[in-house]
């Protein structure tokens, strides 16, 4: 493994669009702008935390950098390498290097793979295994998420949620990656299991030395877990950088609704919640100016009509909003 | 290759495990032993039936009643033993219904993955091809082909299987189009997986249930087609079957001798294998779609041209019967 990049997957310019169907025959095609312009650099061992409400795009950025979709513009870099560009063997050896854990664990396992096939998918496919080192292999990877060897011939439908997030987890990780993307790895299970998952997640991190770009709903877990994260609002990056830093000095308006939402819970606050009035723009049509004018409490005439950039307000700290730099 | 020894082994196990579910399902075990008797049947003919209906010098006086040395007495227009004609005929119906339902079986797959796994040119005209041929009436169709190409079975599977593709292909093709979305899939690929991997590991085996039922229900419908087209005539003349015996049956005017009998052998023998062939199919559908998946677009399709389907060969029928009396 080359340890050269401080930064291991970074996207510059990123735009990922969705046809939608012509309501006439000669219209227009229309686009679904899922991501717009987006500008990312993730450091290698580093956990990136990628917030934002429903269908803003974070799914979408996310295989875009695994490239399970492709871009409408921009590049997305992977150690380096663009790997929109890579010839298609060379990018299969790459994407054994990332990793991806979804939402829902029970649609990521095959029903019909025992526990044993699902984990040692990725060695049969990687291929030069033998039988007993893949055994080998996943025993001990399905030890270290804590299941044991007795599970190995069963089907995951015999398993509970969290424990069908802890296969999803090991077959994950036993290639080794080196960056792992984590959909929203809680947000379809119980409650109470949030947080052995989120622990399972950090130890192998520490033991593994991994690169999480960790997707959730939930700005108290992304304080928690999180050293760098960035906030999207319809497709694209509001307020980016260290997290600490952004939830010390919230930037954006959109940062600060987001915030003041989850802080509002503590009691001992002294600081108001903000509400947000109005409801999401549409991504196919999104206002020219700032996405976010129509909700902002903050928002002046100009800001429909124009754009404002990411631009750095102190080190490592981002923020898309004209008025608060 | 370890670990296809090992994939062998596993694919055993699983296919060992799904019968014996349909054996646990009652429907499913009625059917199961029915097809295996009439299997059996068919192929210890030889020892079973106590004359050969082929052999010519063992044909005796005609329209014999039922007696203990011809159970089934004997054809009013030939003189064949009846219960041995029954028991070879078991053949026929069975070995047609059962090549072309396998032969339906592989092309219906492979074009229906091909269509919903390849996508775009080649789905498109695969799926126009099923539009077009779905609404061409098959049974004129058939007889024009038997007359030109002659009445050998041969020619027969290979119209049954041209024309009965169609609707398998369509019901693979859109539980094919669920899987390769499905986030196992994205799993797999993310690990480096190519198509064939896709294809071999999680799309055939996804959709091999679906093609064992469809199977067991186009075996049953090839059956009565195949019996219709004998009574009409357009079978292998010097074959034996259950459509030609009752064709026989009919042109000799068994009914007006009160011979019943050698009417209702021949219809219990269709009925049986038809009826057997469907409970297996009915039942792995059970066993297949429990409650949970009722409402799943692919399963509310395949129903839809199951119905469909046994709708069409019925309605043959009827037009091959009313075609029959007619040409009297
Ligand atoms: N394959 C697709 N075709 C068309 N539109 C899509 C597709 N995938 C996503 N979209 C649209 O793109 C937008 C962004 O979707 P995305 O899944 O990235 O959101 P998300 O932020 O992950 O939301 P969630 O938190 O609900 O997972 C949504 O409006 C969605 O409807
Ligand atoms: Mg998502």
């Amino acid at each position: 493994m080359s340890h050269k990049n401080k930064i291991l997957v970074e996207s510059s310019g990123l735009c990922v669009n969705f046809p939608v169907k012509k309501d006439a025959l000669f219209s227009k095609p229309k686009y679904l702008q899922a991501a717009t312009d987006v500008s990312i650099q993730i450091h290698r061992g580093e956990t990136f935390g990628l917030v934002g409400e429903s269908g803003c795009g974070k799914s979408t950025f996310a295989n875009a950098t695994l490239g399970l979709l492709k871009p409408s513009a921009g590049k997305v870099l992977f150690d380096g390498q663009d790997i929109n560009e890579l010839p298609t063997q060379q990018f299969r050896e790459m994407r054994k290097r990332m990793q991806k854990i979804f939402q829902d664990p029970g649609s990521s396992l095959n029903p019909r793979f025992t526990v044993f096939e699902l984990i040692a998918e990725p060695l049969v496919i990687r291929g030069g295994y033998t039988l007993s080192q893949q055994k080998e292999m996943v025993v001990r990877m399905l030890e270290s998420v804590g299941l044991s060897e007795a599970d190995l011939y069963r089907y995951p439908s015999d398993f509970s949620g969290g424990q069908q997030q802890r296969i999803a987890i090991a077959r994950a990780l036993i290639l080794r990656p080196e960056y792992l993307v984590c959909d929203e790895p809680v947000s379809a299970l119980d409650v109470s299991v949030h947080a052995q998952i989120l622990n399972l997640l950090m130890d192998m991190q520490k033991k593994m030395g991994i690169t999480y770009l960790f997707i959730s709903h939930n700005l108290a877990v992304v304080k928690k877990i999180c050293d760098r994260m960035a906030i999207m609002y319809l497709g694209k990056v509001v307020e980016y950088g260290d997290s600490e830093k952004i939830f010390a000095n919230p930037l954006h308006p959109y940062t600060k609704a987001l915030i003041s939402a989850v802080l509002s819970i503590d009691v001992n606050s002294d600081q108001k919640r903000i509400t947000l009035k109005g409801d999401v723009s549409s991504p196919i049509n999104p206002p020219v100016g700032c996405r976010f004018c129509k909700r902002c409490p903050a928002a002046r005439a100009d800001c429909e009509t124009e754009e404002c950039k990411l631009t750095e307000v102190e080190p490592d700290h981002f923020v898309a909003c004209r008025f608060c730099c | 290759m370890k670990s296809k020894v090992e994939n062998l082994k596993i694919l055993k196990n699983k296919s060992g495990a799904f019968v014996r579910k349909i054996w646990k399902h009652r429907q499913g075990r009625i059917g199961m032993i029915v097809v295996l008797l009439l299997v059996l049947t068919a192929v210890f003919a030889k020892w079973i039936a106590p004359y050969d209906p082929y052999d010519v010098t063992q044909r005796v006086d005609k329209g014999l009643s039922p007696s203990l040395t011809h159970l089934l007495g004997t054809s009013i227009t030939t003189g064949q033993d009846v219960f041995s004609m029954l028991i070879y005929g078991t053949r026929v119906s069975l070995s047609v219904g059962i090549i072309t339902g396998l032969a339906i079986a592989v092309l219906g797959s492979v074009l229906g993955v091909a269509a919903g796994y390849l996508g775009g040119i080649v789905d498109m005209v695969l799926m126009r091809i099923v539009d077009i041929m779905i609404v061409i009436p098959t049974l004129p169709l058939t007889i024009v082909i038997t007359n030109i190409f002659g009445h050998s079975y041969v020619v027969i599977v290979l119209v049954f299987v041209l024309f009965g593709w169609q609707s398998l292909s369509r019901v693979v093709r859109s539980q094919v189009l669920l899987l390769k979305n499905s986030d196992y899939v994205k799993a797999a690929e993310l690990a480096g997986a190519g198509k064939k991997y896709i294809m071999f590991r999680h799309i055939l085996p996804g959709v091999s249930h679906l093609v064992v039922m469809n199977t067991a229900l186009t075996c049953a419908g090839i059956m009565i087609a195949e019996a219709g087209l004998s009574f009409l005539g357009l079978g292998n003349p010097t074959a034996i079957s259950w459509g030609k015996m009752l064709a026989d049956a009919q042109s000799g005017g068994s009914m007006l001798f009160g011979h019943w009998w050698t009417i209702l052998a021949p219809g219990i023998g269709i009925f049986l294998s038809v009826f057997a062939f469907m409970r297996l199919g009915l039942a792995i559908e059970e066993i297949l779609n429990p409650k949970m998946k009722r409402k799943s677009g692919a399963y509310v399709m395949h129903r839809q041209l199951n119905h469909r389907y046994l709708e069409e060969v019925f309605q043959s029928m009827n037009d091959v019967e009313t075609g029959g009396t007619a040409d009297e």
